[in-house]
């Protein structure tokens, strides 16, 4: 007997419909899966033989033929274990059928997601919200998944879900026993962010933090630069907890990615607090961009709406970091595989970091500099122009004094910071309601027209910064969408001198080439 | 033969230059080029002898002539007025011929040597660019446009609109190094580049100290900046003592291997220099006084600038002292740096231009 079972599959963050076809026949014994699975596919076969076995039905030797149509697209994962296996038992009429041996219409309401154990226990899979938001769209009304995948499940409104822990419970809502779909519950804005480490632990560093704060403000990337030892890490890893609540739109973006990536944490359910990624600069591209055979995301996906932090710049490779300037400018990632193109949303704001010269110690007070010039400019030049561009504020970050670090003087708190950092993203979003920007950061040339417009005074201290400390052409729009965030820091409708001389003392290296 | 035309050939013979310096003791160029194969045999050693003779040709010393002038070079020889008179002396071992780019008058003016170390501090930067703007109003900055502190005086003395003069230790078609090739395309344009090599000859690993010699002829004195134990700039130094110029010496930290020269150089008497003034007092000039500026500062800028007269602050040590947020101290340093008021010394490190 022929059953057929509906599925869901994913490419990329889009999800399509899989129908799951189970025939036996009379013939030699086999069990074959086609329809471009892949190797987690074909091994469902055992998977699904134990996990049948070991819930008491029956797997008798027979000539088994499982279809995953549409047959063109390629199927990855174990994601149609439980279809395949409410397959075979409905084609041996052991579920799905009433005491007459008639099929149910049950079983046709339904889709089926989930990995079986060999038990028979129904496990996590990655990918749950993207396709079940895909599913809401194309209409589809019920979807079955497993338990632990229920946190992140709950949140997506508009279909009905229904967690099951075990094949026998699939098994139940086939044979038509009424269950309750899960609860619901809307995403919750805010709240503590638990991050590692607080602004008021670290010891003065009062002109970097001011940066961070800007920084976080307007979503500008940032650079730090300083002998090692400095606490630019430390700095770097403060940021979560100043950075400003996530947006529900921001919160969805984020989370879908992370479950197809199989990342999110299965407690929570959701990604609530901004992302914060550091890979380690051994990166490969790849592992950056996101790709492979699966075209899956990469790390500047995964940071997504938050922070994309990369610890000593200049010892990445120049061809990973060239990769970047792309997704900086567009804010998404297009991954192209010779199977399938898939485009990966990547707004992320650049943290790096970086030692003034190669042993670290150039400029500093305390250590001995043992670097020749040529070797300073030849460290620096491995980040090239096009990247600089992109960066809005680069601080010099000095080695802290002993006096300072046993000082018991405590600094601001990260909540502090964050509720200013929170008002002035407030201003941010009525500004540019409605259009596809959400940060000062992201300004398009006409917006920086309109929004950052100079009163005579910041015009003049502009130009005489530029003429006094040599800077470059480049530096000037960076200048202005700095100013216009500490504009909004200060809640000033506009930009006057004094917002565009402190945005001037954030552009290091720009005095540097002086 | 016109006597400029013989010293040409002299330069381009590849001699070394103390060896034709030893052979014109004993006669003039117009002898020793008019009585060559008789006289000259008895003084002159074989392979001194055959470089001559290669040269001693009318025809290649005109197309010299004619290629430095297609190629835009300029030269000067011992027998013109222009040859600039310092480096007459002796002790300088003069080159017969200077072929140079940019404005030789200048190399006329008193001029002092700024020298020192290629792997420079940032504080050796900071001392350069400072000592360097004043010294420009009063004296032509002689250096070697070497990375480093001879780069960074090049450039200060540029900046302050004042004479520079760069001597290469290889022929001017082979500038180096690259990283200051920038540098010295602008100081052909408003400075002096010099060398006593041809055009063609590539530097090697005798010419730079050579070249060291005539950095310090043609100055009255030499600065030292920052020099390690062993430095080129102290050669240079050297050179200078031989020669009878004066020298300076930037005082350094004690444990800084960057200022183990200088200050090795003040033990062993070098003048300490640690402003503009010390020099300009020395040879007794007035360097022109730039008018103090007049500028309105407000009540934070005020104060940030009476906390840094008292001396040097970071910016940490700043924020306390003034009790300014670092929004309000980044501002107000901000609008002081512009105005001139306030340098950024080393990073975060702020103290009164």
């Amino acid at each position: 007997m022929l059953a057929r079972i509906n599925s869901y599959a994913l490419n990329g963050l889009d999800g399509y419909g899989v129908t799951v076809e189970v025939d036996i026949h009379a013939g030699l014994p086999a069990f074959d899966v086609v329809g471009l699975p892949d190797a987690a596919v074909k091994e469902s076969r055992e998977r699904v033989r134990s996990a049948i076995k070991n819930c008491g039905y029956d797997f008798s030797p027979r000539k088994i033929t499982v279809n995953l149509a549409p047959a063109y697209t390629k199927k990855e994962g174990p994601i149609f274990d439980l279809a395949i296996a409410l397959g075979i038992l409905c084609s041996t009429e052991q579920a799905g059928v009433d005491m007459h041996l008639k099929p149910l219409d049950a079983v046709r309401e339904y889709a089926f997601l989930g990995e079986l154990s060999l038990s028979g226990a129904v496990t996590r899979i990655n990918g749950v919200m993207p396709m079940l938001i895909s599913a809401r769209e194309r209409g589809v009304k019920k979807i079955v998944i497993p338990r632990a995948n229920a946190n992140e499940a709950k949140y997506i409104h508009g279909i009905d879900v229904y967690a099951v822990e075990t094949l026998k419970d699939a098994v139940k809502l086939i044979n038509g026993e009424v269950a309750m779909p899960l609860e619901k519950s809307d995403i919750s804005i805010g709240g503590s962010v638990d991050c590692g480490e607080d602004l008021k632990y670290v010891k003065g560093q009062y002109s970097a933090k001011r940066a961070l704060e800007i920084a976080a403000a307007g979503g500008h990337n940032i650079l730090m630069i300083g002998a090692p030892g400095g606490g630019k890490t430390m700095l770097a890893k403060c940021l979560s907890g100043i950075l400003p609540d996530m947006t529900e739109r921001e919160i969805l973006e984020t989370t879908k990615i992370h479950s197809v990536a199989g990342i999110l944490d299965c407690e929570k359910g959701i990604v609530a607090s901004r992302p914060f990624r550091s890979p380690h600069h051994t990166a490969s591209r790849v592992s950056l961009t996101g790709g492979g055979a699966a075209a899956k995301p990469g790390e500047i996906s995964f940071a997504h709406n938050g922070v994309l932090f990369l610890d000593e710049l200049p010892e990445y490779p120049r061809s990973v970091l060239e990769i970047l300037r792309q997704p900086l400018e567009d804010g998404v990632v297009s991954v192209s595989r010779a199977s399938r193109s898939v485009e990966y949303p990547a707004n992320f704001m650049l943290v790096a970091s970086m030692n003034p010269c190669p042993c670290g110690y150039y400029g500093s007070q305390v250590h001995e500099c043992s670097c020749s010039t040529s070797q300073i400019q030849k460290y620096m030049s491995r980040i090239s122009g096009p990247l600089l561009d992109r960066i809005d504020l680069h601080i010099q970050v000095d080695e802290v004094n002993y006096d300072d670090l046993t000082s018991d003087v405590e600094a601001e708190s990260s909540a502090c910071v964050k509720e200013r950092v929170n008002a002035a993203r407030e201003l941010q979003n009525k500004r540019y309601a409605g259009t596809t920007v959400h940060s000062n950061a992201d300004m398009t040339s006409a917006m920086i027209k309109k929004y950052c417009v100079l009163d005579g005074a910041g015009e003049k201290i502009l130009q005489a910064a530029f003429d006094k400390l040599g800077m470059s052409a480049r530096a000037y729009t960076r200048i202005l969408k700095v100013a216009r965030t500490i504009a909004d820091l200060c809640g000033a409708p506009d930009i006057s001198a004094k917002h565009v001389a402190e945005a001037v003392m954030y552009r290091a290296l720009d005095k540097a080439v002086k | 033969m016109l006597m400029s035309d013989l010293y040409l050939w002299l330069s381009y013979s590849h001699v070394p230059t103390a060896k034709i310096n030893k052979i014109l003791q004993k006669m003039s160029p117009t002898a020793l080029w008019d009585a060559f194969a008789e006289e000259s045999k008895y003084i002159l050693d074989d392979k001194t002898f055959n470089a001559l003779k290669r040269t001693r040709n009318v025809e290649y010393i005109e197309r010299a002539k004619q290629y430095l002038e297609t190629n835009n070079i300029k030269y000067v020889t011992r027998a013109d007025p222009i040859y600039p008179s310092l480096l007459m002396q002796s002790e300088v071992n003069p080159p017969p011929v200077l072929y140079y780019k940019g404005k030789i008058e200048i190399a006329r003016d008193p001029c002092i040597a700024v020298v020192g170390t290629r792997r420079a501090s940032q504080y050796g930067r900071y001392v350069t660019d400072r000592i360097v703007r004043e010294l420009a109003g009063a004296f032509t900055v002689v250096s070697g446009l070497a990375a480093g502190i001879d780069g960074f005086a090049h450039t200060a003395a540029l900046n302050a609109g004042g004479n520079t003069v760069a001597v290469l230790g290889s022929g001017i078609f082979h500038a180096s190094p690259s990283s200051n090739l920038r540098l010295f395309d602008e100081i052909c344009k408003s400075g002096l580049v010099l060398s006593e090599y041809p055009p063609d000859v590539h530097a090697s690993e005798y010419t730079f100290p050579q070249r060291n010699r005539l950095i310090s002829g043609l100055s009255k004195g030499v600065l030292v900046v920052e020099a390690a134990e062993r430095s080129g700039s102290l050669i240079t130094a050297n050179c200078a003592l031989e020669q009878g110029r004066d020298v300076f010496a930037v005082m350094g930290d004690v444990d800084k291997t960057r200022s183990v020269g200088t200050n090795k150089l003040i033990k062993d008497g070098a003048v300490p220099v640690t402003c503009a003034a010390d020099i300009l007092e020395y040879y007794s000039v007035s360097a022109k006084k730039s008018e103090p500026k007049t500028v309105a500062l407000d009540f934070t800028e005020q104060r940030v600038l009476d906390e840094l007269s008292a001396g040097e602050r970071s910016f940490d040590g700043l924020t306390e002292a003034c009790g300014l947020t670092a929004a309000e101290l980044n501002t107000a340093l901000s609008a002081l740096i512009i105005y001139g008021l306030v340098h950024e010394k080393a990073k975060n490190l702020y103290c009164v231009s």
